[in-house]
């Protein structure tokens, strides 16, 4: 099934053109200062949704992880990591997470799977790819 | 031609003593790829390979020493340069005004691609950020990502910036992670899964 669904939406567009190129602008934080850890856990995390194509309910599910993952961890990486472990494990492979403040990208994701949004100051891109 | 490619050599030679350093010191901390990369391009590896993040974007001045790429040129040591065609003089001209500005470093951090890709990807990126008084890290990002899904097939994807951490799955001989200056990059391709019938 979930075989069958990864390979129908690949084939939407046609040889390479099923996967959509996606870019995100720079976050440039005016202030260096970042806010202390009780005023961001007393906060619940604020999210702020940039840019995404993917479902409403998967976005959630994406929303919910990530402040999981910060409450979790206090890495970057540790933070991406435990993003794309629960996504590879609840959506299937293969899922890719770029977590940070100052960063600028550029990828190729399958169609209906990619969200990039704020959480407090930092920037989460995830995304599914191969 | 004499020069370009002596200069090409050197910066082959230095690119590997890098990469053979890199490897060593991420040894313990990354998991080694396979010696023989298998003959499909397409095969996916299930390895994943952790970049090392800035912490904090103020930190990110780390005391770790990093070498010159840029060699010097004999026109700056000496008074004039003999001989050299008016072309040639420019650009020579062009890279000592950039080095007079900064003096920028390129340093391989972990990688899983060929030489000659990864040559590829450096010049691209060190020529990118000479040329931009500002970092761009979108217009950088999407310049090698083109660049490299036109050369060597879809599908690439790239990351650059001064602060981020990321965790990702990529293709075995598709994979780089390496530092402009103070901007960090990170390359890496994935399979794309073909179209027609399943086998």
């Amino acid at each position: 099934m979930s075989d069958e669904a990864t390979r129908r939406l690949a084939g939407g567009g046609g040889g390479g053109a099923a996967l959509r190129a996606s870019s995100d602008v720079d976050r440039k934080p005016a202030a260096a200062g970042s806010p202390p850890p009780g005023a961001a856990a007393a906060a619940g995390h604020k999210i702020q949704l940039k840019s995404a194509d993917m479902k409403e309910e998967m976005r959630q599910e994406a929303f919910d992880i990530a402040r999981v993952a910060f409450e979790k961890h206090t890495m970057e990486k540790d933070i991406a990591e435990y993003i794309k472990k629960e996504f590879d494990k609840n959506h299937g492979p293969t899922w890719h997470c770029i977590v940070g403040r100052n960063f600028g990208s550029y990828v190729t994701h399958e169609t209906n799977y990619f969200v990039y949004f704020y959480i407090d100051s930092k920037a989460v891109l995830l995304f599914k790819s191969g | 031609m004499d020069p370009a490619s002596e200069e090409l050599e050197q910066r082959s030679r230095y690119l590997s003593s890098l990469i053979r350093r890199t490897k060593l010191h991420a040894a313990p901390a990354l998991a080694p790829p396979p010696p023989t990369p298998p003959p499909e391009p397409e095969t996916k590896l299930q390895l994943e390979m952790e970049p090392q993040p800035e912490r904090v974007e103020e930190a990110a001045k780390k005391p770790a020493a990093v070498a010159a790429v840029v060699e010097k040129r004999e026109v700056k040591g000496g008074g004039g340069g003999g001989g050299q065609a008016g072309k040639g003089k420019g650009k020579e001209k062009e890279m000592e005004k950039g080095k007079e500005e900064r003096k920028v470093s390129v340093r391989v951090r972990a990688a899983d691609m060929p030489l000659a890709m990864q040559r590829r990807a450096v010049r691209l990126a060190f020529d990118a950020v000479a040329a931009m008084p500002r970092l761009d890290s979108k217009r950088l990002a999407l310049a090698l990502k083109k660049e490299f899904d036109a050369t060597y097939g879809p599908a690439w994807h790239c990351i650059v910036g001064t602060g981020f951490g990321s965790y990702v799955t990529h293709s075995v001989g598709g994979f780089l992670y390496f530092s402009v200056d103070k901007v960090y990059v990170l390359l890496f391709r994935t399979a794309v899964e073909p179209l027609g019938h399943p086998q």
